[in-house]
């Protein structure tokens, strides 16, 4: 009997016991939060790595108004003011739709290209329980060239290319982030010293932060196949400068083109022959709702 | 078995006290910030702050995710946890401290009055004293208690550069309001 009393007693104080033994309130509260999921934001400071995309959207309600500029080649010398007398513009308006759909226009001086994309992001990498390791974001790009050519009687869909890429990016910490981007690009018409209307390549880019607001970036992309002889593989450098709502991205590469199909597959410069453009990207963001 | 019986009522009703005096906790807590300057105002809102407070000993600590912060502007919510609070490295703000003037306090009591919370503060890995009123309202069903009080940014290491001073205030005014209720 005495037992039995007992027993009970103690297990009734064994359950207030742990409410009792919590000792440091704020240990307590800490524990409860340690494991929770977050989602890594700002892999890269802007939806460009350089020319190509990054894994990066805009948040819901955000409109975005890109203009990017590429200047002739710095081989030219003082004659010609390192490139800085041949401009090349690309003027784009872009706006997130949701969290994760991402669409943009754009519309670029080289070969009077309409371009429009839509963007979409397949896994966001997270800490926490149940976390993500990477960040995926598929794109699908769209160009339109309109440039009058004489010689041939073009319909619409022949002056058409398309690219889609599967972006893949990791922050490894604040100060790097890696991205791999498989790449493929398909033209209807192509020309006839050209060869492949399909191509396919690999991308490779990154970050480093120099400081809370600066980073050196880098982006290459290695194609399998070549459109024809001329072309040469998409290398890029630059610098991003974030100042509160702006990115200002300044960039040297041997691209001239700057939608996805033309700096992948159109580059005919070569970057260690000293044939680099000077450029930037300028991006302006605005919340609408 | 009448014996048994008591004894498990009496077991409970020690195990009940028990539960009395533990913790109580707010999982669902707010703390506001408001910073005001020249160019723009900025606030943020963290609705997920848990605070706690021991009545037995007069204790209080607060635990939030600095990513729990909601701004009117998305691209403002990044850079705050990407550039000044650098939330990947340190992801909460928490406090920790005690009512000074506890003993002279009847939390048991429905009413309304003043304690003083005096304690530690941390943000951005850097701790910091801090003293501040705290207002309970207290009744039979819960204890609601908020307070407010103003932080220096440069306290904490975080650093506003030049272009954006005329956008970020270097005085941020904090508020929290937490909901404790009583077990039943």
């Amino acid at each position: 009997m005495m037992v039995k009393q007992i027993t009970l007693t103690l297990i009734s104080l064994a359950l207030a016991l742990p409410l009792l033994a919590q000792d440091d309130l704020l240990a307590g509260l800490e524990a409860e939060q340690a494991d929770q999921k977050a989602l890594v934001d700002a892999t890269f400071k802007g939806t460009r790595l350089i020319n190509g995309h990054s894994i990066e959207t805009r948040k819901q309600g955000v409109m975005d108004f890109i203009i990017a500029h590429r200047f002739g080649t710095i081989d030219g010398g003082a004659y010609e003011l390192f490139g800085l007398d041949n401009a090349l513009v690309r003027i784009g308006l872009e706006y997130a739709l949701t969290d994760r759909l991402y669409v943009g226009v754009g519309r670029s001086s080289f070969e009077k290209t309409y371009d429009g994309f839509a963007k979409y992001r397949l896994l966001r990498q997270s800490t926490g329980k149940g976390s993500v390791p990477v960040s995926a974001t598929w794109l699908s790009s769209m160009a339109l060239k309109t440039l009058k050519d004489p010689t041939y009687d073009l319909q619409f869909t022949d002056k058409l290319a398309f690219t889609h890429q599967l972006l893949l990016a990791r922050k490894f910490n604040n100060g790097l982030s890696l991205q791999l981007m498989p790449t493929w690009v398909h033209r209807n018409l192509i020309g006839e010293t050209d060869l492949n209307n399909d191509i396919l390549a690999l991308g490779v880019g990154g970050r480093i932060k120099l400081s809370q607001r600066v980073a050196l970036c880098a982006e290459y992309y290695y194609q399998f196949q070549h459109l024809n002889e001329n072309t040469q593989n998409a290398l890029a450098i630059g610098v991003d400068i974030e100042t509160g709502g702006h990115v200002f991205q300044l960039q040297f590469t041997n691209a001239t083109s700057m939608v996805p199909k033309g700096f992948v597959s159109e580059t005919t410069n070569d970057f260690f022959k000293g044939e680099i453009h000077f450029g930037f990207n300028v991006s302006r963001t605005f919340q609408l709702n | 078995m009448k014996r048994e019986i008591l004894t498990i009522i009496l077991g409970l009703i020690t195990a009940g006290l028990a539960m009395a005096q533990s913790p109580m906790v707010d999982r669902s807590g707010t703390a506001t910030f408001f910073s005001e300057a020249p160019l723009e105002n900025i606030e943020a809102t963290n609705k997920e702050v848990l605070g706690a407070i021991d009545l037995d000993k007069g204790t209080l600590a607060v635990s939030m995710l600095m990513k729990g912060f909601h701004f009117d502007k998305s691209l403002m919510e990044e850079h705050f946890n990407e550039n000044y609070v650098e939330s990947d490295k340190f992801p909460r703000a928490t406090f920790k401290g005690v009512i000074s003037n506890f003993a002279a306090l009847d939390f048991s009591k429905s009413g309304s009055f003043e304690a003083e919370a005096d304690g530690e503060i941390e943000i951005h890995g850097v701790k910091k004293p801090l003293k501040t009123t705290v207002k309970f309202d207290v009744s039979a069903k819960d204890l609601k208690a908020t307070t407010a009080f103003n932080l220096a940014v440069a306290d904490f290491d975080i650093e506003i550069p030049t272009i954006v001073f005329k956008n970020i205030a270097e005085v941020v005014e904090v508020k929290a309001f937490f909901n404790f209720s009583r077990p039943k």
